[in-house]
């Protein structure tokens, strides 16, 4: 199909049997995939037991935008800016569960720089967030006692002032 | 009275119940940990909680990017989350990030955080105001450091007074900070080391970043002396007052002291080339590693500086990048002399990639030497010109770009880029 292409496809198989072609430059991003090529297991379609669809689609998009390598220097300031812009937009989800399981792919895929990113969007979600806050958003029961609950607070008083 | 001696018992009975709790983190870490796993199970059944069944690897990044604050309030959320903060190896006390606390509520906070933390601490950074007679709760931060396992690498400690006060008493570092032999970066702001004979140095440290406000005098001696004890040293950025040394430093103390140095930053007062150092001159020992070189506060018709740049540029081969930080102190242009660099006409700089000069005033002798620069630099990439707007008019930048574009250059292709700003600090 792709056998005019310079770049060699690899195959990936996402968790609900989608499967996604990538050039394998692109996919060389993820030390996991890297890993399996490099033990010659990439010979027919990756299986990505934990990764879904759509996650998939997404960290796909993701390694693509950071695969372009700008012409000359020259490019180089705005296709640097152009990423910044390019992360700081991919990261803006519309479910919560989303962010997550983008975490999740990218530290299966071990894919650092989208670990890093996805990671500090979790960080700044929380910052600023009262205690309460946080567990709404992310339904963490509260399972203390009043009792232990008030120990906490106080073994730890600074940072509840 | 009967019941006031039951709670006064009860009280103490909570007071021990406490301190054992204190001693028993260690397990009940380890209990947290299983129940942590429970919950995880748990958690994934039913798909709720989304945050607390990630690995504990992640849930440490994401803490570890939290303002420490926000980190430690986590451990309120839930039994999982209680000790969760208690491992995370980058504790950050940034006066900036905690404000309303005073200088005694962020040691405090350093003291209760120290207290239930366990496990390695790699980065410590600790800046802080008004610092006055808080000496021995920073030393006693620093014993606590070097008897945590000795594993810091990364020592950030910034202390200001209050003010515009440059007389205050420098904080000393006690003599067990060089104790710290993994250390590999430090960072210190407005403090001061005993350079006594006796140091050890850092056998550890690569990146050193020094800079006092205030109007000690060090000793040349002293300074270098410590500098040639941490061996591997290859970032010294030295940022002191102009009267902060008593000698300046010459080209000749460089080799010696710093043998691997790779990026080198000065204030111009600090630094001088001896009468008898021509630029024509090279070194016994050339600064062979050096890749970076930066001189703040430079006059570009003072002369000596000059030589002192030249010096620089004709004894490091592998120059990748100058940066110049221009201050125009009001002399008159005419004295513009820069016959010093003429010296230079018959080298090379084979390597160097980046000039950057921050402040252009666009003084004869500025053009003069970003000339001689794009002439004589082949794989020259970037000269980046930055210039304040009270000083240099849209018209003179334009100007300024034409000129550098005219003139000879041994990279072709190497950009030149001329900026204006309202604020070049």
């Amino acid at each position: 199909m792709s056998s005019s292409s310079s770049s060699k496809m690899i195959e990936l198989r996402s968790s609900d049997g989608e499967t996604f072609h990538v050039e394998e430059t692109v996919v060389l991003q993820s030390e996991t995939i890297k890993q399996m090529i490099d033990d010659d297991c990439a010979n027919a379609a990756i299986p990505l037991p934990n990764v879904t669809s759509m996650t998939l689609a997404k960290v796909i998009e993701y390694i693509k935008k950071h695969a372009e390598k700008p012409k000359d220097d020259d490019d180089k300031k705005v296709a640097e800016e152009d990423l910044k812009k390019f992360d700081a937009e991919f990261v803006k989800v519309d479910q919560e569960s989303m962010l997550f399981d983008l975490v999740r792919a990218a530290n299966y895929l071990n894919i650092k720089s989208l670990l890093d990113l996805t990671c500090q969007a979790v960080a700044d979600s929380i910052k600023d967030l009262s205690v309460e806050e946080v567990r709404k958003k992310f339904n963490i029961q509260n399972d203390f006692t009043p009792e232990e609950e008030a120990k906490v607070r106080k073994e730890n008083a600074w940072a509840f002032d | 009275m009967a019941d006031e001696e039951m709670a006064d018992e009860e009280m103490a009975d909570e007071e021990m119940a406490d301190e054992e709790q204190q001693k028993d983190n260690q397990h009940s870490l380890v209990s947290v940990q299983q129940e942590h796993h429970e919950m995880k199970v748990q958690a994934e059944g039913s798909s709720l909680d989304i945050i607390s069944s990630l690995p504990t690897t992640i849930i440490d990044t994401i803490l570890c990017l939290l303002p420490i604050k926000d980190a430690v309030r986590t451990s309120k959320l839930s039994r999982d989350w209680r000790y969760n903060w208690v491992t995370i190896p980058k504790l950050v006390f940034d006066w900036g990030d905690m404000l309303g606390k005073t200088s005694h509520g962020i040691l405090d906070a350093i003291h209760q955080v120290l207290l239930l933390h366990r496990g390695p601490i790699l980065e410590f950074e600790l800046s802080m105001r008004n610092v006055e007679n808080k000496s021995n709760a920073i030393d006693q931060i620093i014993s606590h450091l070097v008897r945590n396992n000795n594993t810091l690498k990364k020592f950030t400690l910034d202390l200001m007074e209050s003010g515009f006060h440059t007389d205050f008493p420098l904080y000393e570092f006690p003599l067990s900070i060089f104790s710290l032999h993994q250390l590999t970066d430090l960072y210190v702001k407005n403090c001061t080391f005993d350079y006594n004979p006796t140091i050890s140095g850092f056998r550890s440290l690569t990146s050193l970043y020094l800079e006092t406000n205030n109007m000690i005098n060090l000793s040349k001696k002293a300074l270098l002396h410590f500098f040639s004890h941490c061996p591997l040293l290859k970032r010294l950025e030295l940022v002191l007052g102009d009267e902060g040394i008593d000698e300046a430093i010459t080209i000749m103390d460089i080799p010696k002291c710093l043998p691997v140095i790779e990026h080198l930053s000065f204030y111009r007062w600090t630094v001088e080339s001896s009468a008898q150092n021509s630029v024509g001159r090279k070194l016994p020992m050339a600064l062979v590693h050096l890749k970076y070189f930066c001189l703040n506060m430079m006059k570009l018709f003072d002369d000596d500086g000059l030589r002192f740049l030249g010096l620089v540029m004709r004894n490091s081969p592998n120059l990748e990048k100058i940066k110049l930080d221009i201050v125009d102190d009001g002399f008159d242009e005419d004295d513009i002399k820069l016959d010093t660099l003429k010296h230079c006409g018959d080298i090379w700089f084979e390597h160097l990639k980046e000039l950057e000069i921050v402040d252009f005033s666009n003084a004869e002798g500025e053009m003069e030497f970003v000339e001689l620069i794009l002439a004589k630099s082949p794989v020259l990439e970037n000269v980046i010109i930055v210039a304040h707007k009270y000083d240099v008019t849209e018209d003179e930048k334009l100007e300024i770009s034409k000129t550098l574009l005219q003139s000879k250059r041994a990279s072709p292709s190497a950009n030149i880029i001329v900026e204006r700003c309202s604020l070049c600090y």
